[in-house]
């Protein structure tokens, strides 16, 4: 196993290289002069003024040489200055990561569990009123895109009832039942269409298994129907379920840049509309950076998490 | 086993047919709610609701106590430096924190909510000016940084001197009217200009040139990170993008000042939640918002104090006046008859608005007039017949073939690209110029403010929004001998010396009347030319919580101080 993860540690490198060329290139290339952004506006933007700042963040160098001296930093840990903030890098993602990631938990947390029901009940409703019920009702959350659900939980609770989630954010530390009260809406908004799919496949999955002649051997002793689903079903049919939570989480996090906005939280996703609307690039490469280091691990994560659900698994 | 009625239902097969129609059937019967469903309609109208909240108070009298959450916009990034960042969200977050030398009058509803006039702050009095108006002395009164360090004249020296003339400085062309300072005494400051400056008293009350800063906060490099200035509120947190905390300073010198004990400030970005804060009452002030989300807070809550106010229009065609064919007057006075401003007002300002001019309508204060007060009226008209005449006598081809760079809508907004998105579909549909627009982010966009693009751009009208007009209005049309280079301000490129010379008379013009004239005269030749074409204007509404006393959210609070927040309170 400690071989196996090593490996796919090392597999990830060219990947993060490859990323970081282009995330590199991609906002150099994109047209605007990061000057006017560091002086707030073009009265106080003369030439002189530019070259200074251009020379402060090193801009004036060769692009291959401001890529090599930024990945050699990165790889000690420096992501460089955000141009905006004035901050680093790391600083500014440090402060909002919580967020994100508690975010990006809840709605996965939130959507297994509305979706492991729906998704076991209606297999073993197959074709029954409930089915078909369950199955109209996810495809329709599944077609309903989260910014358009975010927006209607932020307007249509003030509208109706006066209601809107807490401002300003607190952290979950702070106050627990605030912060949970802030992330709930935007949670629910983010793990409608996620519930959805995972309805979806442990459906098919569970239908699947539940014609195994295993299953059939087990209610042939004389189980009951609840320990043949949860001791002998569900677990086999959580394998492709546990695939797509996974694969999921990285486009989880990328689904929370509409909604943090949306609901006025302070996380990485308003972060980098923030980062991409003003050129800050250095915080768009790190930003960057960090999504797709949290997706490589999320995805090996989800590789060991198979021997855990079937001992058949095994990795040299 | 004996089934009950529901164990039948749930256990019957459905086929696959009864379930497509029971679908269809569905979704047909919501989409006819939906169709049918009545809502208020209205919109546009103005609900009978006040404008500036005119109970009388008397501004000692207030109560302490209470957080006020207030929505200002969105965070506008770039740290908290003064002295290097040139933002006017900065300042606005600076001015509870710092005082300055002179401060707007308007926050408060004894005083119009739009106007110049201003009030000592620091200083004693409004200054004396000498009579060549090239010196000017203030009298300052007793004052602490709230690190306890008394505020003398030689910090306001400190303070220019470094905005002036620092290498760092994002001021320079701002203070491009100071020679030099003076601080003979503690208590006494001495500005000399390089020329006279008619808006001197309003530049020194404006966001970012007024506030008297702390030498070692800066000096060693804390005030990237805080405020600390002289302030009715000391700084307590800033946590980025969304929000800033103050408390009160208990040891503000101008007593009985301020009042609320805690400052929330939000930089809530999107519009939909702003709307959702104030109906929910998380929030007591709100950020300015458009006609259409004003009516939509308002049915919600008919309780709130309503401060709404013509605003002048919030983009202009920006046009290179020395490029071909545009260098041709004709032209340009063509492209301004090729669209109709009512279909602008009417989609974009929600019917609240009317045509604007070069010289916006926020420039009360000067009675700027309305498009159809001017000489050339006509040109502001749809008249496609006279446009084509126009291009054809400037030899033409019709239709003209453009790239127009403007902001998308996350910089301002959908309106401000639906604005520009009519205005290019009536010129198509009219046969005179073919647009493609090139939305660019606020990144992006930065370099159209020097100047830098080819032909024509929708850009912010830079002008409208500001009490200080003189020397933004020299800036955009005053010219050198030798003609405009990039990067430049006069964004137009125009080089046209008798309105250079009305520009730079008006801002040296201290006789009111006198430079009401000039401005009439720059007005006309604006018309005439054509330099640039103009929008619509429309209204904007800042809301407020009914607790709130002797309040006021004037016209330019979301460009300017608010540091008049310290004489509000809650009832």
């Amino acid at each position: 196993m400690g071989q196996y993860i090593v490996r796919r540690l090392l597999l990830a490198i060219p990947v993060l290289v490859v990323v970081s060329i282009l995330i590199f290139g991609g906002t150099r290339v994109v047209p605007g002069d990061i000057c006017f952004i560091v002086l707030g506006s073009a009265e106080g933007a003369t030439r002189e003024r530019c070259d200074d700042i251009e020379h402060e963040l090193g801009l004036d160098r060769p692009v291959v040489q401001q890529y090599f001296t930024w990945a050699a930093n990165a790889l000690q840990g420096d992501l460089g200055r955000s141009m905006v903030q004035r901050r680093p890098v790391l600083e500014v993602m440090g402060d909002r990561i919580p967020t994100t990631v508690e975010l990006t938990l809840l709605a996965s947390v939130l959507a297994v569990v509305v979706a492991l029901p729906i998704g076991v009940y209606s297999a073993l409703k197959q074709d029954k009123l409930p089915d078909v019920v369950l199955r109209v009702v996810t495809i329709g959350w599944l077609s309903m895109p989260s910014f358009w659900v975010g927006t209607m939980l932020v307007t249509l609770p003030a509208v109706w009832w006066g209601y809107a989630t807490p401002v300003p954010y607190v952290q979950f530390w702070v106050d627990p039942l605030k912060n949970l009260e802030q992330m709930y809406l935007p949670a629910i908004s983010l793990a409608l269409a996620l519930s959805a799919t995972l309805a979806r496949l442990t459906r098919s999955s569970m239908l699947e298994v539940l014609r195994q002649d295993y299953v059939r051997t087990a209610r042939a002793k004389g189980l009951q129907e609840r320990v043949v689903l949860s001791k002998h079903a569900l677990k086999n049919a959580m394998l492709p379920v546990i695939t797509l939570v996974g694969i999921q989480l990285g486009f989880l996090l990328s689904g929370t840049v509409v909604l943090e906005f949306l609901f006025a939280l302070p996380g990485l996703g308003t972060l980098l509309i923030e980062s991409v609307i003003t050129k800050d690039f250095a915080q768009v490469q790190g930003l960057v950076l960090f999504f797709a280091i949290m997706i490589l691990l999320i995805n090996i994560a989800v590789d060991l998490s198979y021997a855990l659900f079937d001992p058949r698994v095994r990795y040299t | 086993m004996n089934e009950n009625y529901w164990d039948k239902v749930l256990g019957r097969r459905v086929s696959r047919r009864r379930a497509l129609a029971a679908t269809g059937g569905t979704a047909a019967a919501a989409a006819f709610l939906a169709a049918c469903g009545g809502g208020d309609g209205g919109g546009g109208t103005d609900s009978g609701s006040q404008t500036g909240a005119k109970e009388t108070f008397d501004p000692t009298s207030g109560k302490v106590g209470g957080k006020l959450i207030w929505q200002g916009y969105g965070d506008p990034g770039g740290g908290l430096e003064l002295i290097k960042v040139r933002n006017a969200g900065v300042y606005q977050m600076a001015s509870l924190t710092h005082d300055s030398l002179l401060e707007f009058a308007y926050g408060q509803p004894k005083y119009p909510g739009i106007g110049n006039e201003v009030l000592p702050n620091l200083a004693t009095a409004l200054p004396e000016v000498s009579p060549d108006k090239l010196t000017v002395t203030f009298k300052m009164r007793p004052a602490k940084f709230h690190n306890g360090r008394a505020l003398t004249a030689e910090d306001a020296k400190w303070t220019y001197d470094t905005l002036a003339f620092a290498q760092e400085s994002a001021y320079k062309v701002d203070m491009n009217f100071l020679d030099s300072t003076q601080a003979p005494d503690a208590s006494t400051f001495v500005m000399k200009l390089k020329f006279p400056n008619a808006d001197l008293l309003q530049d020194l009350a404006f966001k970012n040139q007024g506030a008297i800063l702390a030498r070692e906060h800066h000096e060693s490099g804390a005030a990237e990170k805080s405020f600390l200035g002289s302030g009715p509120y000391l700084f307590v947190s800033y946590e980025p993008p969304l929000l800033m905390r103050y408390k009160r300073n208990p040891n503000y010198d101008v007593k009985p000042f301020p009042y609320f004990d805690e400052i929330d400030r939000l930089g809530t970005s999107d519009s939909e939640k702003k709307v959702a804060d104030i109906i929910s009452r998380q929030v007591h002030l709100t950020y300015w918002f458009p006609a259409e989300e004003r009516e939509r807070v308002l049915a919600q809550r008919k309780d709130l104090l309503v401060w709404k106010y013509p605003r002048a229009g919030s983009g202009q065609v920006y046009i290179r006046n020395d490029v071909a064919p545009f260098n041709d007057k004709r032209v340009r006075q063509a492209l301004s008859m090729g669209y109709d401003r009512k279909i602008l007002i009417d989609s974009v300002a929600a019917g609240e608005g009317e045509a604007d001019q070069a010289l916006s309508s926020s420039g009360e204060a000067w009675e700027f007039r309305k498009p159809k007060d001017l000489k050339r009226a006509d040109l502001f008209q749809l008249n496609v017949a006279e446009a084509k005449k126009l291009l054809s006598a400037a030899n033409v081809q019709i239709p003209l073939k453009v790239t127009i760079p403007t902001w998308n809508a996350t910089v301002i907004g959908q309106k401000f690209v639906d604005e520009i998105t009519l205005l290019t579909t009536q010129w198509r549909n009219n046969g005179l110029v073919d647009a493609t627009l090139q939305e660019e982010t606020f990144g992006q966009f930065a370099p159209r403010f020097n100047g830098v693009y080819d032909t024509m751009h929708w850009g912010p009208n830079v002008t409208s929004t500001l009490p200080n007009l003189g020397r933004a209005i020299k800036d955009k049309y005053w010219s050198p001998p030798e003609g405009v280079k990039a990067p430049t301000l006069n964004i137009c490129y125009v080089n046209n010396p008798t309105l250079s010379d009305l520009v730079s008379k008006q801002l040296g013009e201290f006789d009111r009347q006198a430079r009401i004239g000039l401005f009439r005269q720059v007005e006309d030749l604006l018309a005439e030319e054509m330099v640039h074409l103009s929008g619509v204007t429309g209204t904007l509404t800042y809301l407020g919580d009914p607790s709130l006393k002797n309040a006021q959210m004037p016209r330019d609070a979301y460009n300017g101080a608010v540091s008049w927040i310290k004489y509000w309170w809650f009832g």
